[in-house]
């Protein structure tokens, strides 16, 4: 019973219809379907679940592989532990994390596209009810404009590839599009390209990711930097494996947004005096940075990477906007000196910053490291270039707010004369706890890097046939 | 053995730290013993050279190099440690320094024992997150950060370098992997290039060498002697593998050779040289005596790589030895600093003055240090020195060695001013009452004070390491009879030259016991050109001792303000990049997607 | 190193001592004939350095006489050094980088010894003094390094046995006329000779470094004066003008160098300390350059 696969989105669902129901219950039935998720993905045999009994490619079907099971582990244990941590506010929510949970899921799980599209607009739609919780609609209004435009450009992405090729089921889709002639698979392509681009945050139409990541608190900013960035991040890794074909013109497009993407969203960073706006132009260029593995058929390191900042920014955000909400103002000049108070939350802070800009012994220097190895055997060796020369502005700003948050002294005297902030109460043990439990996960995998990178590398899709960009086009 | 050092390491880390936080001044005393026990156990491994240890993903092996460099490392660290009890009050987190500290020191050791060039990058940047760490724990946290970022400029680039090298030769092995690059001079030029600059940032070599002032200079004072002394010689280790164990050489064979020198060889040469001047130029310029030191690391950075690059039997053995001679001086001279720092609460030259009077060894341990830092006979600084300049000569390196002789002359200049505004001239009334430092404090002292002397007497001691690893690289040792050093083109018996001194100093010591007793006067009690001047604070003179000389390049532009505006720019561009990408309103976002669809629709037709 | 050695070395300062202040006595007479003036006797210095040893003196503290004395003790010991005519009271230790250095070790006593008596007008002499020698070493290095390079010995007897047997036109100082001029250039800031004796500055700031001397530490002062004398005309005489092959000619040779800077430095006015800094390293350091660039890429002197 407990065997299927299907369970993952069911459960969800029917726990958001008992919830609004029961609502005294309400946290406690998703703690409880986050837990039982747990034990289907361990329970559940691997392979092709199909739905209603027809055979693929007419009947629904769900993909449950190695690939999805990383994913899927990575995002129920984080939700779990996200709504743990920010649980007065994730109470009011409760219906709506349910259904995202189910969206999600499914999302990962599904293998047919236009089942992935529907998923994706349930994701999104809850996403849009969650950024509420921010307390600004109007970024929200914002949010919600763009990720419809582009689900219409999603929606026509799959209308396009079912007339073309007949089918719609993920797996396999990629060999029946590279048959067809270039100018005929060419738009399709850009329009899905276009259509997951907005959750990507890919530049140019990242800038929703300013305010809502920017403004989020404790329970939207975990949620959208840790699970739905990289919820999005591994659908985008299962589409540039099994259906997206890259042309020159599409894979180079798709490289420099992604680039640009890293790029730009670093600088924006560095010059912020924010500390959540800092982490919100983070998010934008870690997230160019795995579109830029999964387009240069690297998606192990594309893993990594967004392993490594799904866990970071959990502990980011989270300490981010607890002492932001502590402390009323997340400006570099309120929040001097703030971990002199808490230094659980600063430890755990600085090992999640150290590894977001992969700083060796922490998880993220080895993702930088095989994404730059991944890179090197593409030929494209300028590209290394870059991520190294963007990864130094990128330790810039993470070492300066570092810093700034540590140290309470005066510039220029020693740390004897310093001007401390009046101390406020950030987190209940319970939450220190939880915050703890994610810095042990991050820094228990920098410390068997090589026993991580082996297993993911074995968990790259069996279908392995990229067309790379810079390697001219396949026919 | 080897294992058992790391695991030794990894457990006192943890155990520090717990000390230290039931009480910082036994967490002090912890690192103390560990440092101790690290320089016994790696001493130790003189004899096992060519064992390997795996430990998890990291893998060593001793090596006389190495081993070499991790005694340097481990006595500057050890020495520094005599300090720590004193100074945790002044610190922020001291269990977090204490941990930090030997953090740092497990990494730089690493960093030496290193097999494959995964390790060798781990523990290098090890070593300097968490020495950035401690700096920050000093005076300016701004410090720490540039210190931060130019040592991620040099990190990253050489990053590149030993992952573009792993993926062309397909090993990790150090030895093996730059092996490659015999047959691709062309790219073994990009990877050379690339890998050493880590070294240069780290040595403070000339562009690169922003962040040692600052952050030498507000460090806390217990850790500025490990920069200086220590984590910058990591630097030259980085520069010892980029030329000796990555065959530069005849990577360059085909380039245009300059006195046998390939091109771009020289041209490292000629920063180093550039380095040596500037050091020394705005080192003679500070007020502040931890930044005047730091600015002679740059100087002394210089003479580093231009002996290690030149990989022959003169200089390289010289350059080796400086790595030693400079660490065991700056080492002292910085502890010397913080003795008086911790008494007076200031480095800053124009307000210390007539220290000597109260605190005499601290004088005599700061005089020895830079003694052997402006490379006088009989210290050790002199010998280096003196095998650089052979070696240049014999080479006819004709503009490095005049940057090599004004950096020498130079230091003349700059050492001498601490000396004189902070430990001679005037006693200000407000130091009348002070007292000298602490007596473990000046065992720490005393023990680089005594080595900087030994290797002046003998340095053989250290030659014949040095020999050996000149004989592994398959070049002409430096040769050693007795107590004689020689070279190709000159020899020199250090004792000898010892004994001469102490002869003339003896003959002249008679000389003025026999000559009639002088009375003692005051401080106060001197000729002023009929002028009454009853405050010792005007009669000291501490203020721009070198004013002339100053004043002919005080207008020379500063390096630091070119990162600033760099820095500047990247925030320019990132504000443009946020609005016209960024920008709140959705149309912008929508506009460029349907832009970028038909584009690449029409273009896609075509 | 036998005890010879050491008694040797002993005549050696001693000679040089009485030889020096011989001829500092007679060219002080010289100076006075340039001037117009009878001038003093001829053993006049002896006679003030004797008479301020025998006078009663005050000290400033311990640093004052240590210094005086490591000052004194240094440059002695490098009088040991020095080849006088090819001979060496201790052979194999007179390698040119050993004497430059080891005389630092007496300039720097006596620059510790001046600071040391909390004088600011000392300090201020000192820090010119130093300042005048960043200027001329450098040229005078640069010059050292070509001869090395040129004759691949660092030795100063050996350099000076080198020259030796071709007459005149083998001395180095017409072998390398650019860098026999920037020698004997730099031989006039290392004396402290005019135009490059503003560190003692005698009306300016009262005598320099020696402004708070007095007694035994004056006439210690006073022998150190002459034997680094000793010390930088015998260097440049060794590396430049051929040593001596005997030592009459040694001395005599000796004589005329050292009264050929007296009497220029007789007609000179005096630069002020900037000055020399910028004239050394726009002029000598430029000729010893430029020896520097023909001797090792040019071949001259092959």
């Amino acid at each position: 019973m407990m065997g299927s696969i299907i369970w993952l989105i069911a459960l969800p669902l029917l726990a958001a219809f008992v919830s609004v129901v029961a609502q005294t219950y309400q946290y406690g039935l998703l703690v409880v379907t986050l837990l039982m998720n747990l034990l289907v993905l361990f329970a559940a045999p691997q392979g092709l679940t199909i739905i209603g009994g027809y055979e693929p490619p007419f009947g629904i079907s769900l993909l449950f592989d190695q690939y999805a099971l990383i994913a899927l582990l990575l995002i129920q244990v984080l939700l779990l532990l996200i709504i743990v941590l920010a649980r007065p506010l994730a109470k009011n929510y409760t219906p709506v994390i349910l259904v995202m949970l189910a969206g999600l899921n499914g999302m990962l799980l599904t293998n047919d596209l236009f089942n992935l599209f529907v998923m994706i607009e349930i994701v999104s739609i809850a996403a849009f009810i969650l950024s509420t919780a921010n307390g600004k609609l109007t970024h929200t209004f914002h949010y919600l404009i763009l990720a419809t435009v582009s689900g219409v450009f999603f929606l026509l992405g799959t209308v396009l590839v079912y007339a073309y090729t007949g089918i719609l089921v993920v797996q396999g889709l990629m060999m029946r599009l590279a048959s067809l002639p270039v100018a005929l698979s060419l738009i399709p392509m850009m329009l899905l390209i276009f259509g997951m681009a907005v959750e990507l945050k890919l530049v140019p139409v990242s800038s929703w990711a300013k305010n809502i990541y920017g403004q989020a608190n404790l329970l939207t900013g975990p949620i959208f930097a840790a699970v739905l960035a990289p919820a999005f991040g591994f659908v985008f890794g299962r589409m540039m494996n099994e259906v997206i074909v890259l042309h020159s013109l599409t894979g180079y497009t798709l490289l420099v947004m992604a680039i640009s993407t890293f790029v730009l969203g670093e600088l924006a960073a560095y010059r912020q005096t924010d500390l959540l706006k800092t982490l919100a132009f983070s998010s934008i260029g870690q997230s160019g940075l795995a579109v830029m593995m999964f387009t240069l058929g690297a998606p192990w390191a594309g893993i990594l990477l967004l392993i490594n900042n799904a866990l970071a920014k959990s502990i980011l955000y989270g300490v981010a906007t607890g002492v932001t909400a502590a402390y009323g103002n997340a400006s570099m000049g309120v929040l001097k000196g703030v971990f002199y108070h808490h230094r659980l939350l600063g430890v755990a802070f600085s090992l999640a910053s150290l590894s977001l800009v992969g700083i060796p012994l922490f998880l993220g220097f080895f993702a930088k490291v095989s994404a730059v190895m991944a890179i090197f055997s593409t030929g494209l060796i300028w590209v290394p270039v870059i991520i190294l020369l963007t990864a130094i502005v990128e330790g810039a700003y993470v070492m300066r707010w570092l810093l700034q948050l540590w140290s309470p002294a005066f510039e220029g005297y020693l740390a004897s004369k310093k001007e401390l902030p009046q101390k406020r109460n950030v987190f209940s043990a319970q939450q220190i706890l939880v915050v703890g439990v994610l810095a042990v996960i991050l820094f228990t995998m920098g410390l068997m890097p090589q026993r991580f990178v082996d297993a993911l590398q074995k968990t790259q899709p069996a279908m392995a046939q990229y067309e790379m960009v810079g390697q001219g086009e396949q026919q | 053995m080897m294992t058992m050092i790391i695991l030794f390491m990894i457990a006192s880390i943890l155990f520090a730290y717990v000390l230290s936080l039931k009480e910082p001044k036994w967490g002090a005393y912890a690192t103390l013993i560990v440092s101790l026990a690290g320089l016994v156990g790696v001493s130790l491994l003189r004899g096992s050279v060519g064992e390997t240890v795996s430990f998890y993903y990291l893998h060593f092996t001793v090596t006389t190099i190495g081993w070499y460099f991790s005694m340097i490392l481990l006595t500057v660290y050890f020495t520094a440690t005599f300090f720590h009890p004193f100074w945790m009050d002044q610190l922020i987190y001291p269990a977090a320094y204490n941990a930090l500290f030997l953090l740092s020191l497990a990494g730089t050791v690493g960093l030496f024992f290193a097999q494959d060039l995964m390790t060798l990058f781990i523990c290098w940047e090890t070593a300097v997150w968490s020495s950035m760490l401690i700096v920050q724990q000093g005076k300016s946290r701004q410090a720490a950060w540039v210190y931060f970022v130019m040592s991620a400029i040099g990190s990253m680039a050489t990053l590149f370098a030993i992952l573009l090298t792993i993926f062309m030769s397909g090993t990790t092995m150090i030895t093996d992997a730059f092996i490659y690059f015999m047959g691709s001079p062309a790219l073994g030029g990009l990877v050379f290039g690339a890998f050493i600059l880590s070294g240069l940032t780290k040595m403070g070599i000339f562009p690169f060498h922003v962040w040692l002032p600052l952050a030498h200079g507000s460090a806390p004072h217990t850790f500025s002697p490990v920069l200086s002394g220590g984590l910058v010689k990591m630097g030259a280790y980085i520069a010892y593998l980029s030329v000796a164990v990555f065959p530069a050489y005849q990577v360059f064979g085909d380039q245009l050779m300059l006195q046998g020198v390939p091109l771009p060889i020289y041209a490292l040469m000629l920063l180093g040289g550039v380095s040596i001047v500037y050091g020394t130029l705005r080192a003679i310029q500070q007020d502040d005596a931890k930044r005047l030191l730091a600015y002679s690391s740059v100087a002394n950075g210089g003479y580093i790589l231009i002996g290690i690059l030149m990989l022959d039997q003169m200089a390289f053995a010289g350059g080796l030895m400086h790595v030693l001679n400079h660490a065991v001086a700056s080492a002292a001279a910085f502890l010397a600093m913080a003795a008086v720092a911790k008494r007076t609460g200031t480095t800053k030259m124009s307000e210390l003055g007539g220290m000597i009077h109260r605190m005499p060894v601290t004088y005599v341990v700061y005089l020895i240090a830079i003694i052997s830092m402006a490379g006088i006979p009989p210290m050790g600084g002199f010998v280096s020195k003196w095998l650089i300049f052979q070696g240049l000569s014999h080479r006819g390196l004709i503009f490095l060695a005049t940057a090599a002789a004004f950096g020498s002359i130079g230091s003349y200049l700059y050492v001498f001013r601490p000396l004189s505004a902070v430990f001679l001239g005037q006693l200000a009334p407000k130091y009348e009452k002070i007292k000298e430092a602490d007596p473990l404090m000046l065992i720490g002292m005393l023990l680089l004070t005594a080595m900087s002397l030994l290797l002046g007497i003998v340095p053989n001691v250290v030659l014949r390491t040095i020999a050996q690893i000149q004989i592994e690289l398959g070049i002409d040792p430096i040769m050693i009879k007795g107590t004689i050093t020689a070279t190709q083109n000159g020899s020199v018996n250090m004792l000898s030259v010892f004994t001469v001194f102490g002869f003339g100093f003896l003959l002249i010591l008679i000389l003025f016991l026999v000559l009639p007793k002088s009375r003692r006067v005051g401080l106060m009690d001197t000729y002023t050109s009929a002028e009454f001047i009853h405050t010792p604070e005007l009669l000291h003179y501490g203020h721009h001792f070198y004013a002339p000389f100053e004043r002919l390049y005080e207008k020379w532009p500063s390096v630091l303000p070119l990162y600033q505006r760099l820095s500047l720019k990247l925030k320019e561009m990132g504000e443009w990049a946020e609005t016209f990408f960024f920008h709140a309103e959705p149309n912008r976002a929508v506009f460029w997607m349907v832009l970028l669809v038909i584009l690449i629709t029409v273009g896609g037709a075509r | 190193m036998t005890l010879m050695s050491f008694v040797y070395g002993f005549l050696a300062i001693l000679g040089a001592f009485v030889f020096q202040t011989s001829l500092t006595g007679i060219n002080r007479k010289v100076t006075a004939r340039l001037q117009k003036r009878r001038g003093p006797k001829w053993y006049q210095q002896f006679i003030d350095i004797f008479k301020a040893f025998s006078k009663s003196s005050i000290t400033h503290g311990w640093v004052y006489d240590f210094g005086a004395i490591m000052a004194l003790g240094g440059i002695a010991a490098t009088v040991i050094f020095i080849p006088v005519a090819g001979f060496q009271s201790f052979p194999g230790l007179d390698n040119i980088f050993v004497i430059s250095y080891v005389l630092a070790v007496g300039m720097l006593g006596m620059a510790m010894s001046a600071a040391g008596s909390g004088n600011p007008w000392a300090s201020i002499g000192v820090s010119r003094a130093l300042t005048n020698m960043l200027a001329y070493d450098i040229p005078f290095m640069v010059i050292v390094f070509t001869l090395i390079y040129q004759h691949q010995t660092g030795s100063v007897s050996e350099l000076a046995a080198l020259q030796q047997g071709a007459g005149i036109w083998g001395w180095n100082a017409f072998q390398l006329p650019l860098g026999g001029l920037v020698a004997v250039i730099a031989l006039f800031g290392m004396l402290g000779k005019k135009p490059f004796d503003s560190f003692i500055a005698p009306a300016e700031i009262a005598s320099g470094p020696m402004v708070e001397y007095g007694g035994k530490q004056l006439g210690m002062m006073f022998t150190l004066h002459e034997l680094m004398t000793f010390i930088e005309v015998s260097l440049i005489l060794n590396l430049f003008f051929g040593g001596g092959e005997t030592l009459w000619v040694y001395l005599l040779k000796y004589a005329v160098l050292y009264t050929f800077t007296n009497i220029v430095s007789g007609v000179m006015p005096r630069f002020k300390i900037d000055q020399a800094v910028t004239f050394f390293y726009k002029v000598p350091l430029g000729l010893a350059l430029v020896q520097g660039l023909l001797v090792i890429f040019g071949g001259w002197g092959y």
